[in-house]
């Protein structure tokens, strides 16, 4: 079975938009154009993700977008069999994912045209997007 | 050294399906089962915690109609009244308060709130700091996959089997046998665990805790105050809170907050994990229990697979866990810490009939509130009997 066929979704299954805030205006623009934006602080160098107003590590205020590579490693992954949630009750069984980036931060997302069975920690990922508005955008992950 | 704080009252409601009742009055009903058990009157309470909506202590101080001196509503999920019951302590003495009431109540399973599965996504609201559920709002994030991605991980790094887990599920159902107001009660097997239904995988149907409404109290009191109550006192002897979460993308899914409140809440009393008699660990998935029981120091980090294997967890056991059932069978509606507590008291009390640990002296209670694979608390605290 393969986890999430729906990634070209007609509109009616667009996942669902995230509520925008002025420190995140910028990482949803960019997911909808199709790059992942993490952030690099100015004074100490450190990358984070989720994106954020002030350094996560010393809490400096100037902090800089860079962008992603887009490649990654399968960290974690759930199966998920069930929800409630009624713009992903179409999609299951759909995939979890905890990815490790090549840049060193990890975050949450889903891995799509995958084959459940195929599904390994360790495997190699690289990034795909999906518009979920007008000016914003989702990560999902792909088999490299 | 001087006396420390006791719990004196401790009481659970055992109702598990309550369509006519309110969640505050199944607090109140709680709160007068818990001053009963500790032979005191409402004019005896003079400090409260609640964990809450915002401004709750407000309704549940009008709700019982006392004016206490001395409240908390520290909201960290689930294991929040283990942080209620430790600051009460510290509270006391200090000398702000007397006879602190931390009390519950919910109707999580007559409203069908679905809180294993459910969405997550960030709201408007201009007090809200919580902005960064938005990162997951995409993705279809429900609660039971972010254990789940523990799980895994855990299994990936320490060959841990479903089997292994499954044995704390077992546990908990065995225990449940012998508390009648259990939800479940009928004994299972392992292969019961492998064959239920998948939920999030790798975590099935008896992976994850049942949803009941429910409630309790608990009293805890001055060593004066205590002195005078009903019933041995069951001293709090302290413990520690920890948080872990997404650390800007740092994060490492098995560096759970019991790694950091364990360690520490034996330091704090200067007990070690040899010394504890039974633990109370908050099993809202099969999972929680096996990192708890590493970051307590039960075993070493990857082999809780191998500890939990062999009837450890079972009353006659190592270490048994949870003899009122648990989450896992007997109730959860919703944050379960305060019943972690609840049995300890009984525990230690000795009054447990069929479920009783044979001279039990110290007990450990873990709560974890929140997303074990995201941000989540963790509180340990032990109490001991004199």
């Amino acid at each position: 079975m393969s986890a999430d066929t729906n990634t070209k979704s007609p509109a009616a299954m667009l996942r669902p938009a995230p509520r925008v805030t002025p420190e995140t205006k910028a990482y949803w623009q960019a997911m909808h154009d199709g790059k992942l934006m993490l952030s690099e602080c100015e004074a100490c160098g450190k990358r984070s993700h989720p994106p954020q107003g002030i350094c996560a590590f010393c809490w400096g205020g100037k902090v800089k977008p860079r962008f992603a590579s887009g490649r990654g490693t399968l960290n974690s992954f759930s199966i998920i069999r069930q929800t409630s949630d009624p713009s992903f009750k179409g999609r299951v069984p759909y995939v979890l994912a905890y990815v490790d980036l090549d840049e060193g931060v990890s975050l949450v997302s889903n891995v799509v045209q995958c084959d459940i069975d195929r599904l390994k920690i360790g495997m190699k990922l690289k990034a795909v997007f999906e518009q979920t508005s007008e000016d914003t955008g989702a990560v999902l992950f792909e088999p490299a | 050294m001087a006396e420390l704080p006791a719990i004196v009252g401790a009481w659970e409601h055992p109702t598990r399906k309550a369509p006519d009742h309110t969640p505050i009055r199944i607090l109140g009903e709680s709160a007068r089962g818990a001053l009963d058990d500790a032979g005191l009157t409402p004019a005896d309470i003079d400090g409260l915690c609640y964990v809450g909506e915002p401004m709750g202590v407000n309704y549940v101080t009008e709700y019982l109609n006392i004016r206490p001196r001395w409240f908390d509503s520290t909201a960290v999920g689930g294991a929040s009244y283990l942080s209620h019951i430790m600051h009460a302590s510290n509270a006391i003495q200090a000398g702000k308060a007397r006879a602190v009431l931390i009390a519950y109540g919910s109707t999580a399973r007559s409203s069908s709130a679905a809180l294993g599965s459910s969405p997550r996504a960030a709201v408007a609201d201009p007090m809200s700091v919580s902005d960064a559920d938005a990162f997951d709002s995409p993705y279809g994030v429900i609660l039971a996959a972010q254990y789940a991605l523990v799980a895994r991980r855990h299994m990936h790094e320490y060959g841990t089997t479903r089997e292994q887990l499954a044995e704390i599920a077992v546990a908990c159902r065995k225990h449940a046998g012998f508390n009648p107001n259990a939800r479940f009660r009928d004994p299972i097997t392992v292969a019961d665990v492998i064959a239920s239904r998948p939920i999030a995988d790798p975590l099935h149907m008896l992976d994850c805790c049942v949803i009941t409404d429910g409630g309790g109290a608990v009293i805890v009191a001055s060593p004066e105050v205590a002195r005078n109550c009903r019933h041995k006192p069951v001293r709090v002897l302290g413990g520690s809170e920890a948080v872990a979460h997404g650390q800007a993308g740092h994060r490492r899914l098995l560096d759970v907050a019991a790694n950091q409140s364990g360690p520490a809440a034996f330091a704090a009393t200067g007990l070690k994990p040899s010394d504890v008699d039974l633990c109370m660990i908050y099993d809202s998935f099969t999972i929680t229990v096996m990192t708890t029981l590493e970051g307590m120091g039960f075993c070493k980090p990857g082999e809780g697979g191998a500890f939990v294997s062999g009837g450890t967890l079972q009353l006659g056991g190592k270490l048994p866990i949870n003899l009122d059932g648990g989450a896992l069978s007997n109730n959860h509606p919703g944050r379960r810490g305060l019943f972690l507590a609840i049995e300890a008291t009984h525990q230690l009390r000795g009054n447990t009939g069929a479920r009783q640990v044979k001279d039990a002296k110290i007990a450990l209670c873990h709560g974890t509130g929140g997303y074990l694979g995201g941000r989540h608390s963790g509180v340990t605290m032990l109490l001991g009997r004199d």
